[in-house]
Parts: structure tokens; C-alpha cells; sequence
């Protein structure tokens, strides 16, 4: 019970680490690095690692982090994170039946695009100030960001899943020796 | 067996959420919430500032050329400035002079400031046209409030408050969508107008009556007409003067004089 106690516990730092770099150094860095978003990568790599539970937890703790520091509607990045890891973890389970480098991809596609689509479906919901008066859908900003954040996040997941495969026997490899 | 343990497991994960939506919007969980707020203050400096690394200028040179000719320029204007300085500080003496004679109160320009670090930048409402502000590190409990306005260590403006919480605050960039402070233009009719930003590079004043005599380099600073903001705290330089004999408003494009991309820290102007 206590390992499991000290587990959350480091996955509730990690959250609260992620959040911050996420929160105070990505969005600062230039266009279009600051598209980048390591919460949602570092969930799909979770998928990986360790149980539902706790890739769960952790979207909702890094999403709530993520309000708490910033002025947006509270609930949106939790909300947005939370839901995109509950989809990531079904589409794993349930459609992608193994876990090689194609399946992770796909994964962090369908996972980048849910959060992005979520976020601001809540952001026209909660009807910000009344500044969402353009809905997204038509907007070249929206589709050009999601653009460099589907490019930036395979290409890390990319990077990521490789470098893993050599270190843990837990990923299938891309190639498979012997056929 | 499996299926209902499925069940209550959902269940679960949707008290928690409940249960943080509630503890949010009934202020149970502000004790944390500000805690946090104020622990990630150093945290939160030290990694924008690592950021401001990898900005750039978006009108950097290119070559050595371009860096002399920009060098020129540069200590041409500061020749300038130098020599209208000295004029401005021979014109300070004379108010005074005046004003002592007059028994007038004495209206020292000494604002009073409070310093801030900004610890993120926040571009959530692109779709609504390059709107960033900046997340700064005070809030209510350091005396912000919305309307004040913000500026650098050169004291130019260069944002206004338009949100606050207990430890932090939000304010947006002169150059942004969603900015407008009321201005005038030191011309020789003292213009007065409202500036916004475009497109999160430029300052425009529209609805300027043709007869307003505005000309390249006026200088723009705040009217002191609107919110908290006090009069006399520089915006920028006239760039472009777009005045057609047809229509019956002229517009200007102002540049503005303080640099915007690597701003790490910067004063809250208090009333």
C-alpha cells in the first residue's frame, strides 16, 4: 500500500513538473517550438509503462495544475488532458493491439487531435469572455498550430520510442530480426 | 464481477473530478491554489528566463552590413536624443520655477511601482488573432488590480492588467488583439485616441479626424484619459501616417519603442 502511496506521490511531481516547464518555459520559446505540448507526450509514453490508473492520474493532476497557474476557464486543461488519456487508453486497448512504433504514432495523433479538439470545444462552451465569437473551426491560426503540434509530438514520440526500445524489452521493435 | 468493479472504478474518477470542480468554485481549495501559485514564483523566473535564450528578434540583421548601417542609425538618434534631453531638462527646471511661483502643488512624477516577474506567456486565443499576454508573478495581495497599467525598466508601457487572481495577474501586450489604452499623440494639437494592437507586432490609432496634423516620429504616449493609468508613460513612435483626402478618419501605425520579446521583468504602475 505504501509503494503505492510513494508511486502517486512521484507521478503527482512529475504533473506538477511538467506543468511548470510546460506553463513557463514551452510557452515562451518561439513559434513554433511553443506548439509543442510534453504533458500530452509524456501520457502517451505512460501508456507505455504503467497502469491506466496512473496514466489517469496523471492527466488529471497536470491538467489541474496547468488551471490552477494559468487564466483560463478552470477545468479546461484538466478536463481536455483527463478525456484525450481516457481515449488514448481505449484506442490502445481496444484498437491497437500491440504496441510497436506505427501503433504509438497513430496513438499520439489521435491523442494530440483529441486534446486539441476538446480544449476548445470547452473554451467555446464556457464562452471566454465572449472572445470566442470566431469558432475555431475556421480558423488558419488553429489548424496551422495543431499542424506543428501533430509534427512536433510524432517526431518526439518518434525519437522517445526508439531510444526506449533500446533501453526496455518491453516495446516491440520497429524491425523484427529474423523474417 | 469484473464489469461492476469497471463501474465503480468510473464512478470514482468522476467524484474525483466532481470533487476538484467543487473544491475550485466553492474556494476550498484557494489555500492551495495560492501556495502553489506563490511556490513555483522562483521556479517559474528561472525557466522564462531560460526561454528568453531562444527568442530572436523578428527584424534581426542578416549581415555585418545591415549591423553597421542599423549601428549608424542608431548613434545618429542618440546623438538626437542626447541634445532633446538636454532641452527637456532645461524645460523641467522652468516648470518648477513656475510652478513654485505659482504655489502650485507639486505634481512629481513619481509613480508608485510594483515589480514583477513574469513567469509565462499565454497565446490560448490564437484563433482569435496572435493575442499574448503575460502571466506575472503578483496579484490582488501585492495591491493590482485590472486597468493599471505596465511598463519596463525604461519605464515605457508596455501592457495593461486585464486580469488578476491572489498571487498572480494577467496583462496583455500593447501589440495584442485584445489591448486598448487611451492615447495621445505629442503633436501640436495634442491628439487624443484610443491605440490598439495588431496582429501582435504594431500599434494602430484609428478614427483620427483628417484635420489632425500627425506627422512620422510624434512621439505617443498615455492620455492619462482612461482606467488607472497615469498620463505621460510613452507608447511609441508614429510609423506610418495613412491619411487618404477621401475618407474622413486618418489612421496611424505606431511603432513601439520598447522591445517586446525579452521582457523578463517589469513594474506595475499602482494609482
Amino acid at each position: 500500500m505504501y509503494k503505492k502511496i510513494f508511486s502517486f506521490l512521484i507521478f503527482l511531481s512529475l504533473a506538477a513538473f511538467l506543468a511548470l516547464v510546460q506553463f513557463s518555459l514551452i510557452s515562451f520559446l518561439p513559434w513554433p517550438w511553443s506548439n509543442l505540448d510534453i504533458i500530452l507526450i509524456a501520457i502517451i509514453f505512460s501508456c507505455l509503462m504503467v497502469s491506466r490508473d496512473r496514466v489517469w492520474f496523471l492527466a488529471l493532476a497536470a491538467g489541474f495544475f496547468i488551471d490552477v497557474f494559468s487564466f483560463h476557464p478552470f477545468g479546461l486543461s484538466l478536463l481536455s488532458l483527463f478525456l484525450s488519456a481516457v481515449i488514448m487508453y481505449f484506442v490502445l486497448e481496444n484498437v491497437l493491439t500491440n504496441r510497436s512504433l506505427y501503433s504509438f504514432l497513430l496513438l499520439s495523433i489521435i491523442g494530440i487531435t483529441a486534446e486539441a479538439f476538446i480544449f476548445n470545444i470547452l473554451l467555446v462552451i464556457f464562452d471566454w469572455s465572449g472572445s470566442s465569437g470566431r469558432l475555431f473551426l475556421f480558423s488558419a491560426t488553429f489548424w496551422e498550430s495543431l499542424a506543428w503540434s501533430l509534427a512536433l509530438g510524432v517526431f518526439l514520440v518518434a525519437l522517445f520510442f526508439n531510444l526506449l526500445a533500446l533501453a526496455s524489452r518491453r516495446l516491440q521493435p520497429f524491425f523484427l530480426k529474423g523474417r | 464481477m469484473r464489469l461492476a468493479w469497471k463501474i465503480k472504478k468510473i464512478w470514482l474518477w468522476l467524484f474525483i473530478i466532481a470533487f476538484i470542480f467543487f473544491a475550485h468554485f466553492s474556494r476550498l481549495s484557494r489555500p492551495l491554489e495560492n501556495s502553489l501559485t506563490i511556490a513555483i514564483r522562483p521556479l517559474g523566473k528561472s525557466l522564462h528566463g531560460l526561454s528568453t535564450w531562444f527568442q530572436g528578434r523578428p527584424n534581426d540583421a542578416n549581415s555585418i552590413e545591415e549591423i553597421v548601417a542599423k549601428l549608424t542609425v542608431a548613434e545618429n538618434k542618440l546623438v538626437l536624443a542626447i541634445v532633446d534631453q538636454a532641452q527637456l531638462q532645461l524645460l523641467v527646471e522652468e516648470n518648477n520655477k513656475l510652478r513654485q511661483q505659482l504655489n502650485f502643488l507639486n505634481n512629481n512624477n513619481h509613480y508608485r511601482l510594483v515589480s514583477a516577474n513574469i513567469v509565462s506567456r499565454q497565446n490560448l486565443f490564437d484563433a482569435e488573432g496572435n493575442a499574448q499576454d503575460i502571466i506575472l508573478d503578483r496579484g490582488s495581495k501585492d495591491g493590482i488590480i485590472t486597468g493599471l497599467g505596465v511598463i519596463n525598466e525604461s519605464g515605457v508601457i508596455i501592457g495593461k492588467i486585464i486580469e488578476v487572481k491572489d498571487n498572480s495577474s494577467r496583462a496583455c501586450l500593447t501589440t495584442g488583439n485584445n489591448c486598448q489604452l487611451a492615447a495621445a499623440i505629442l503633436n501640436g494639437t495634442k491628439t487624443i485616441g484610443l491605440s490598439e494592437g495588431e496582429l501582435g507586432l504594431t500599434i494602430k490609432m484609428n478614427y483620427i479626424p483628417q484635420m489632425e496634423q500627425i506627422k512620422e516620429g510624434d512621439i505617443v504616449i498615455s492620455s492619462g484619459l482612461g482606467d488607472n493609468i497615469p498620463r505621460g508613460l510613452v507608447i511609441g513612435r508614429v510609423a506610418q501616417v495613412n491619411n487618404q483626402s477621401n475618407e474622413i478618419w486618418q489612421d496611424v501605425s505606431i511603432e513601439p519603442i520598447a522591445s517586446l520579446y525579452n521582457l523578463t521583468v517589469v513594474a506595475v504602475v499602482l494609482p
